[in-house]
């Protein structure tokens, strides 16, 4: 059920066995395992059913460069869904040398195999409403067209999809569930902006719960699960600091470090002989679900050039650039007004606005306007009014040429971090601070990957780009944004990481983070599906340490 | 019990007929169908034409059987055929007590969501069939009838649940219907509720009380249709949202219209313009969890909802 809490307030403190701070991905897949159970759950969402100015803005931060990291109340939305209120929809599970500690990726390993996410995947693809669990191309559709008719390589594969979600809002797609769950209280409007220990440190009291109108009220229960997102689970821990200085489980200063974002780009010119047939936009499966082959890099191979985890779509040329002389790209180019920032933001290059280029774009639009409306109506009809939306933009290339769209690990560094700023939000709590870095080690990812893929491309076709842009075009539009992992990181040691293997902060026995913040590695994979299979996996342990000790 | 004579009401319908069938293949058994209508019968049974409705009927076939079951669907109303029925069963039940089993619905429940067990109370305030099913379950569990209240019931040869939504999924107009598609669909198959009853007749002994009858789990509608249309071949299935059942919603009247008209012009309900009344599109979102743990003690081995829907859809496919 759905409570105001406005009327919450006047009613004092909340009990609960269970409370989840955060509606998003994370914080709703694990609320939905408890519908119908004997556990008594909370939900604390600081957001409402719709975006509310004003909750939003509790996300205004600070952030050291501008150019390499979008503002952070970009890219995360603080309402009811959370995040998935917009997101993309991309979803691929972590490969098992995700989980591997990697001599050459620095802070690499999971303190488990991928055997240990295996189990949840299926349901948490369910949930996503990607469908079934099938990423291996063959058992998706049968037959699934070929990316690249008789590319058969050493180094790079196609055999691998991404499947895409409708995308789902979690908000809007279970909250009737919730609502029928007379276990499960979701309190919309409730900021939680503190952690609670005990005098002795080592467990969780109660949660600090301010409203926007200025109420306060605590809420205690047996355990608590921060799910409030990949930036602010750490926010929350560093700002609770009433009983160790540093915050909660920052014993070792890791919280907050260990930043990472995806690196992703657009970059290099592919040609593919002509007489070879490209298939490089999307296969619907019987379920109606989106599927798309990229290129990857086996395990083996990433282990033997000592690259991250990396992949690689083939993709139309940089809209920007009028030299395309596309009439699509170029009226995506004019409508970059209109489309919302998050997925804009490669629509506008940092360069200034040139007069000439303008002009450029209207005779593209003007060369081929029938393409071009053309686009719009298939925008229109598979995008905008459909419920199961076309994912992206895909471009035929008649002279069978594009560019490769990255998307790649990075590795987890100590000095990419989040701080608390001294700026504090209405409510009083520290704001953020985002000091995202980037290393050699990352450049060298995209740049041996890209050379690999020259390399194998060549039986094919030729990958043409250049080595010394790496860099530039991997920062061009800064860092990946929506992706906020690291800074609450598993591992099994407490020196160096903040929760254990089952995502509790190391040292208070009654505090759980969910959500990317734990993901010790990016993997090449978007996060969300993996939140959502850790969220199961979550639920599960709590689910036997309540039975086993009903009043922990 | 051998020798047994088992009077079917209803012995037309969906599940009398097959009921009916399946009790005269058993050795031991005679079996009589009953309906309205004239020379309803087939091999191996008796048909006797008789208004369920009316005790005058009832009750010399009654008296003759050893078991009796109704399958009666009837009218809604608190006069209407299947209250009337109800208390010509129960008259005949306090008068000549015998094991009737009488085939309800879970529609008697009304209105409720959340895990629905036997104990649970009849709301019956989803209209007038709910009503009624709820007022005849009530009459009938009183005098010790064993009330079968089964969920959806689907296979091949069925229209309701099976045909119509297989036209509807073969013409895209149903498919995913995201949070509206939520509800649980509390599938069981026409097989299983005829082989329950079997075994609540002759084998298990005659239990009074009701049984809640449902095999599908937590199978929601969305992955019924999805797992339907790709037996079907319906495929990709798609993905409806508000907008869409809205205009269903709406469409729904003027449909009803057209469905009476072409009814009238003796058009086949199998050619007509399906239609999702409003009552249909608050089935699929409602979360209401038949639990027949009484009906899994019977030992009937459900049938497999993936087996049973790629057998409707290669019966429909080859137009049988
Ligand atoms: C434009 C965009 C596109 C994306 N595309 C993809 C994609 O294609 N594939 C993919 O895998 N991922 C994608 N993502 C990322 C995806 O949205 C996130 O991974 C996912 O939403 C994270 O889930 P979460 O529950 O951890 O956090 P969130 O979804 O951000 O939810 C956190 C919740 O906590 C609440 N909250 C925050 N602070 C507090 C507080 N103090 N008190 C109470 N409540 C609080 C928030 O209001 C919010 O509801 C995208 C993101 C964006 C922005």
């Amino acid at each position: 059920m759905f409570v105001d809490v406005a009327n919450l307030a006047d009613s004092g403190d909340l009990n609960a066995d269970v409370c989840i701070v955060g509606a998003g991905a994370a914080g709703l897949a694990l609320a939905l395992e408890y519908c119908g159970s004997n556990t008594s759950v909370i939900v604390l969402e600081s957001g409402q059913f719709k975006l509310d100015k004003a909750a939003q803005s509790l996300y205004a931060g600070h952030v050291v460069d501008e150019a390499l990291h979008s503002p952070t109340d970009r890219y995360r939305q603080r309402q009811f869904g959370g995040s998935t209120s917009t997101w993309g929809g991309r979803c691929v599970p972590f490969d098992p040398i995700d989980f591997e500690a990697r001599d050459y990726i620095p802070h690499s390993g999971w303190p488990f195999g991928m055997e240990a996410l295996s189990p949840h995947y299926a349901r948490a693809n369910r949930i996503c409403e990607a469908g079934e669990y099938a990423y291996r191309a063959a058992d998706c559709r049968d037959p699934f067209p070929e990316m690249i008719a008789g590319f058969d390589a050493a180094d790079v594969i196609t055999e691998w999809v991404e499947r895409f979600s409708c995308p789902t809002d979690f908000g809007k797609r279970y909250a009737r569930r919730l609502e029928l769950a007379d276990n499960i209280t979701v309190v919309l409007g409730a900021n939680v902006t503190g952690i609670m220990l005990r005098a002795n440190g080592i467990a969780t009291d109660a949660l600090r719960v301010q409203t926007l109108e200025g109420a306060q009220f605590l809420v205690r229960a047996s355990v608590f699960v921060l799910a409030a997102g990949g930036l602010e689970n750490a926010r929350i821990m560093l700002a609770s600091n009433d009983v160790h200085e540093h915050g909660v489980g920052n014993a070792n200063d890791s919280v907050g470090r260990y930043y990472m974002c995806h690196l992703a780009g657009t970059m290099g010119e592919v040609t593919i002989d002509s007489d070879r047939h490209v298939h490089h936009g999307y296969v619907i499966t019987n379920e109606g679900i989106y599927c798309r082959r990229r290129f990857s890099l086996p395990a083996d191979v990433q282990r033997e050039h000592r690259v991250g985890n990396f992949v690689a779509r083939l993709h139309h040329p940089r809209i920007t650039d009028p030299a395309h002389r596309n009439s699509i790209l170029s009226l995506l180019y004019f409508g970059r007004w209109f489309i919302p920032y998050e997925y804009a933001r490669r629509l506008f290059d940092p360069a200034p606005l040139r007069l000439a280029d303008l002009s450029r774009h209207l005779m593209n639009v003007l060369s081929d306007p029938f393409m071009a409306v053309r686009f719009s109506w298939h925008l229109a009809r598979d995008r905008g009014l459909s419920e199961r939306k076309f994912p992206s933009v895909v471009i035929p290339s008649k002279a069978n040429r594009f560019s490769l769209d990255f998307h790649a690990e990075q590795v987890p560094n100590p000095d990419s971090r989040v701080t608390l700023s001294a700026d504090k939000d209405r409510l009083g709590m520290r704001r953020l601070s985002v000091d995202w870095r980037y290393t050699d080690e990352d450049i060298a990812t995209v740049a041996r990957s890209f050379s690999l893929l020259a390399k194998n491309l060549s039986s094919v076709g030729s990958l043409s780009y250049d080595p010394e842009a790496v860099e530039l075009e991997m920062t061009r539009y800064g860092a990946f944004g929506g992706h906020h992992i690291g800074t609450t990181r598993m591992g099994s040691d407490p020196k160096t990481s903040v929760v254990d293997s089952d995502c509790r902060v190391h040292g208070v026995q009654n505090l759980y983070v969910a959500g990317s913040s734990v993901f010790p590695t990016s993997s090449q994979a978007n996060p969300t599906l993996t939140i959502v299979a850790l969220a199961l996996r979550l639920a599960d342990h709590l689910k036997n340490r309540l039975a086993l000790d009903p009043a922990s | 019990m051998s020798g047994q004579r088992i009077l079917v009401l209803g012995s037309e319908g969906y599940v009398g007929s097959r009921l009916v069938r399946r009790l005269a293949a058993l050795d031991d058994v005679s079996a009589v169908g009953s309906g309205r209508s004239a020379g309803g019968g087939g091999p191996g049974y008796d048909y006797v034409r008789c208004d369920a409705a009316r005790l005058q009927a009832v009750e010399p076939l009654w008296r003759e059987a050893d078991a009796v079951v109704s399958c009666v669907r009837g009218s809604n109303g608190p006069n209407g055929s299947i209250v009337r029925n109800a208390r010509v069963l129960a008259h005949c039940l306090g008068q000549w007590p015998k094991p009737l089993v009488y085939l309800s619905s879970m529609a008697a429940y009304g209105d409720v969501e959340g895990e629905i067990d036997e104990m649970s109370p009849l709301k019956g305030d989803l209209g007038g069939y709910s009503r009624a099913k709820a007022q005849a379950d009530r009459l009938l569990e009183a005098e010790g009838a064993a009330v079968l209240r089964p969920g959806i019931i689907y296979g091949s040869d069925g229209w309701e649940w099976s045909g119509r939504f297989a036209r509807l999924l073969v013409s895209h107009r149903l498919g995913d219907l995201g949070a509206a598609g939520d509800g649980f669909c509390n599938l069981i198959h026409v097989d299983d509720v005829v082989s329950a009853v079997v075994k609540l007749l002759l084998e298990a002994g005659h239990h009074a009380g009701p049984y809640n009858l449902a095999s599908s789990g937590r199978m929601t509608w969305n992955e019924y249709f999805v797992a339907f249309a790709i037996a079907l071949g319906a495929v990709p299935v798609r993905r409806f949202g508000s907008r869409r059942l809205a205009l269903e919603f709406f469409a729904a009247y003027p449909l009803k219209v057209a469905d009476a008209l072409a009814g009238c012009f003796g058009v086949d309900k199998e050619r007509r313009l399906n239609r999702l009344s409003p009552n249909l599109i608050r089935l699929f979102g409602q979360r209401l969890l038949l639990v027949s743990n009484r009906a899994d003690g019977l030992g009937v081995a459900w049938t497999d909802v993936g087996d049973a829907l790629a057998a409707s859809a290669a019966a429909l496919q080859s137009g049988r």
